[in-house]
């Protein structure tokens, strides 16, 4: 199935004529795909809450990351104390921060270079963040992984104004193809797999930690509740920046899809399954801002039981609606005047809607959560909706990890397995029915990131 | 300063001059009676002139003592002539200038034609020799070659990099908005691809009068120079008549063009080795490898996973032969040096791998002319590899939609005085009151010249009205944005 394509970008050359096809609206629709990819969905980071510290670094967060960029994100909530984080690339430490403090509840974000680390580029690496306290222990302190992803800071070239009597060189009319050119790298970033869980067994059950770096004010999610809570009322929630957004409990109808009815996994018949989209609109979120997301289940009983709640996937989509600041582009036919500022079809439309991508993309390339769900706890294990063309994915068993996806009905494939511990990289587009945007699972292996290269 | 090509004072004189030796040009224009010939191109959208065919003269000369006697060992040019080929692909040319007298100097010289020699014959008893020249296309018509794959070239570009790969050095380029995603040679004609590649945008090329290799897009008559005032203006009086022709096959009801998609597919298999090779001791093996699709990137050999190189009993040699790969866009070359010196080698498996190029006819563009022709007559586009995406696909159709909406006359002025300057595409204006209202502009897509008392041209015009739909077209470094410049297609 064919991919949708980077249309690429024109090159201009002085004294060519401008053409409606090969020229402007080549560029168009390029500047739109950039916009699709921009707002493509974007899963939660799932990071992990960690409470109590010593003097001596602990394992905080363990995960992958394929190596892209030399610059790393690192966000977290943080109650008061004094404490220093450290970041491992398999063995060699990356990062080490300085003591930082919060006063009160605060959300760190922390940017390091570890262009000095000798990383390779596109290597795949496994990622331990450690913390420690300065003296002491604390056993109520803790402390929230938010987001921890590489990225870098663009070199985007100058636009031109494009006002109308303006004679813009060959070198400028370039300026606006070689930024989309480098917006399109920016948005061509790995994915992480959404590492689907289950709760546990205590009275509160932390389902879901984690942070999403806000694009759109449309989150998915997929989550399922046990059917049977004899005596009690079990109560699934979601909660984004500590508001409650939804509340699914004995009162809530189930809402059954041709992917989540009739029995797509072996426990499907034991639950309930509840799916939609959240309008985080009231929530006066800021684009690139790391939002925290909880999905937690409470049991007002405390009737100890594993199992109550499984949550399949959250992400954000895009709105309905046109995202505030964003130029709807025409297409030119062959007469049309190539105008600059007014009238329309008009170039400096083109330019502002580049000039607002800039301002927001930017490489996200996030870690994956260290998680294994073997192949027969479906729907457990790694949610992707897939954007690129190769799943990279690391397995110790010899066991091959499968890949399921709905698409008439559940589809299901082995993917090929090692003898020993190793990274394999499997060409998607060899699934001819897993379309762009369709959603698949990945079970059996430690980690996953889906990439554009392989 | 030479006299007008209109004036009727004016004397031409012919210079002929070759290039014996390779490298050095000898005018023979001593030896010159007389010469006639031949150029001419396409207008933008049309079937092409092939290469070679492009221009076409014939030289008549003074055999002066055998001179020119490819067979005669006492002839003065038998040292250049008298190989197994004769005077065969020899470069040759042609200038004419204009004096102010007869056997009055000439200050400037133009040349008319550029080529090789492609035939001759002697006449014994005139004394005489004709030459055949063809246009310097002849000269490369026949080179192939195999290249990689090249990503997002513009058609000049392209054509660019395929005269350097056929070593034209003398080239001028219009550039082109159109990008090619995918394009290579496999073991195909050069030239024939540079036209290929042409008429993917409507665009034509050819070898001009003085050799230079021209990409011209089809916007090339409509800005610049070109779209202003005429080069020539001629009377009634400047010519011997007019002969208007129309081509109703050019009018058409709809358009079609065949798009040809190409993506990379998955990794797969794309050669397998049919038969074992023998590698003696010491010995080298060279294997051509046609792939099954065109790739960009070959995987990686590796010993006993994708090839496997044993003695005849069984022993793994993989580590006494080295291996090097050559590759091409479908093709592969594999050499093998076997640097054992007792053990015969005989690769028995060989696999090569990588992500292909696939694709291929499988999507169409159409476009709908309105109200030209009262019943249909379609026009289609098919069979060209470099039209691989919608919106070349797209552009060349709404082109052709417009120029296959109304009939473009072609006229030919015979008997002009000939003008040495005259270029291919040059804008001409002229008039004949008993077919045409007014004066009428043409582009020259023929000239056909004889020389030998005078010196005459009979010139073909393609009718500029309403070739294109606008006069203000947007050039890219010149156009103020604004209600200045209009989109090409």
């Amino acid at each position: 199935m064919p991919l949708p394509e980077w249309p690429g970008t024109p090159t201009f050359a002085s004294g060519q004529v401008m053409s409606a096809q090969a020229h402007l609206n080549r560029l168009s629709r390029a500047v739109r795909h950039l916009l699709g990819m921009y707002q493509s969905p974007r899963t939660a980071f799932v990071g992990t809450r960690k409470v109590g510290l010593t003097s001596s670094y602990a394992t905080w967060w363990t995960g992958a990351i394929r190596h892209k960029a030399n610059t790393l994100k690192l966000v977290w909530r943080q109650y008061y104390e004094t404490v220093r984080v450290r970041v491992k690339y398999g063995s060699t430490t990356v990062y080490e921060s300085d003591w930082i403090t919060a006063v009160g509840e605060e959300q760190i974000e922390e940017t390091a270079d570890i262009g000095g680390a000798g990383l390779t580029d596109n290597a795949l690496y496994t990622v331990t963040v450690e913390i420690r306290r300065q003296t002491g222990a604390c056993e109520e302190c803790w402390f929230w992984l938010l987001d921890l992803a590489e990225t870098e800071s663009l070199s985007l070239p100058t636009l031109p104004v494009c006002n109308d009597e303006d004679v813009l060189t060959a070198a400028q009319w370039n300026a606006l193809s070689q930024y989309a050119e480098a917006l399109h790298r920016a948005g061509s970033g790995p994915q992480a797999g959404y590492p689907a869980v289950r709760s546990k067994l205590t009275t509160v059950y932390e389902m879901v930690r984690g942070g999403i770096r806000h694009v759109s004010n449309s989150l998915v999610y997929q989550v399922w509740r046990k059917k049977n809570n004899p005596g009690y009322n079990f109560e699934l929630g979601i909660e984004v920046d500590g508001t409650r957004l939804i509340t699914l409990d004995d009162s809530s109808p189930p809402n059954y899809t041709l992917e989540n009815s009739g029995k797509p996994f072996p426990l499907a018949e034991l639950y309930y399954p509840y799916t939609g989209t959240l309008d985080l609109s009231s929530l006066g979120l800021t684009a690139g801002q790391v939002y925290r997301v909880h999905v937690r289940g409470d049991d007002p009983d405390s009737v100890y039981e594993h199992d109550r709640g499984l949550v399949d996937y959250l992400y954000e989509i895009p709105d309905s609606s046109s995202p505030s600041g964003w130029t709807a582009l025409p297409e030119w036919t062959h007469g049309d005047y190539v105008r600059g500022s007014a009238g329309t079809p008009r170039v400096k439309a083109i330019r502002d809607d580049l000039a607002w991508l800039g301002a927001r993309m930017a490489l996200y390339n996030p870690a994956c959560r260290h998680w294994y769900a073997p192949n027969d706890e479906f729907p457990l294990g790694f949610w992707f909706v897939r954007r690129g063309r190769y799943l990279h994915y690391y397995s110790e068993s010899e066991k091959s990890p499968r890949l399921r996806y709905y698409a008439d009905g559940w589809q299901e494939v082995s993917l090929p397995a090692e003898s020993s511990d190793a990274w394999r990289v499997y060409d998607l587009e060899q699934l001819g029915l897993l379309t762009v945007g369709r959603r698949y699972l990945v079970q059996g292996c430690e980690y996953a990131i889906e990439d554009f290269d392989p | 300063m030479p006299p007008s090509p209109l004036d009727p004072h004016r004397y031409p004189q012919s210079k002929f001059e070759v290039q014996w030796d390779g490298s050095t040009w000898t005018d023979e224009s001593q030896y010159l009676i007389s010469h006639s010939g031949e150029l001419k191109i396409s207008g933008p959208g049309e079937d092409l002139v092939a290469p070679g065919d492009v221009g076409a003269a014939t030289v008549l000369l003074w055999n002066e003592g055998g001179r020119f006697s490819w067979l005669r060992s006492d002839g003065g040019l038998f040292a250049h002539i008298g190989g197994s080929a004769g005077m065969y692909g020899i470069p040759a040319r042609l200038s004419v200038g204009l004096g102010t007298a007869p056997g009055a100097g000439v200050s400037e010289w133009h040349r008319i034609f550029t080529g090789v020699i492609y035939d001759w014959s002697e006449n014994s008893r005139e004394r005489t020799v004709t030459l055949e020249l063809r246009d310097l296309g002849h000269r490369y018509v026949q080179q192939r070659a195999s290249t990689t794959i090249y990503e997002d070239l513009r058609v000049d570009e392209w054509i660019q990099t395929l005269a350097t790969l056929a070593s034209i050095s003398d080239v001028s380029l219009d550039p082109s908005p159109v990008t090619v995603d995918y394009c290579w040679l496999d073991d195909e004609s050069i030239l024939g691809e540079m036209w290929e590649v042409a008429r993917a945008d409507g665009g034509r090329c050819y070898f001009d009068r003085g050799g230079t290799l021209r990409y011209e897009h089809p916007s090339h008559w409509a800005i610049g120079d070109h779209a202003g005032s005429p080069a020539w203006t001629l009377d009634e009086d400047d010519y011997q008549l007019v002969v208007p022709e129309i081509s109703v096959d050019e009018l058409v009801s709809q358009v079609r063009v065949e798009i040809q998609p190409r993506a990379v597919g998955p990794d797969q298999d794309l050669y397998t080795l049919d038969q074992a090779r023998v590698i003696p001791p010491g010995g080298t093996a060279v294997i051509d490898c046609r792939m099954s699709y065109p790739v960009l990137a070959l995987g990686t050999l590796a010993a006993n996973d994708n090839y496997e190189i044993i003695s005849s009993g069984g022993e793994d040699l993989s580590g006494t032969c080295s291996m090097s790969l050559t590759t091409y866009a479908q093709r592969a070359r594999l050499q093998i040096i076997n640097s054992g010196t007792i053990q015969q080698a005989y690769l028995t498996m060989l696999t090569l791998h990588g992500s292909p190029l696939i694709g291929g006819p499988t999507l169409e563009i159409s476009e709908d002319v309105a109200g030209s022709v009262p019943y249909t007559r379609i026009r289609g586009i098919s069979g060209n590899p470099y039209l691989q995406n919608e919106d070349v696909a797209r552009m060349l159709a709404q082109m052709l939609r417009d120029r296959g909406a109304r009939l473009h006359p072609v006229y030919t002025l015979r008997g002009v005085p000939g003008i040495p300057s005259l270029n291919l595409g040059d804008r001409i204006r002229f008039q004949d009151a008993s077919a045409i209202s007014g004066t009428r502009d043409g582009f020259v897509i023929g000239i056909r010249w004889t020389a030998a008392e005078g010196f005459v041209q009979d010139v073909t015009l393609l009718d500029a009205e309403a070739l294109f739909p606008y006069s203000n077209y947007f050039v890219v470094g010149a156009t103020a944005l604004g209600a200045h410049g209009r989109c090409w297609y």
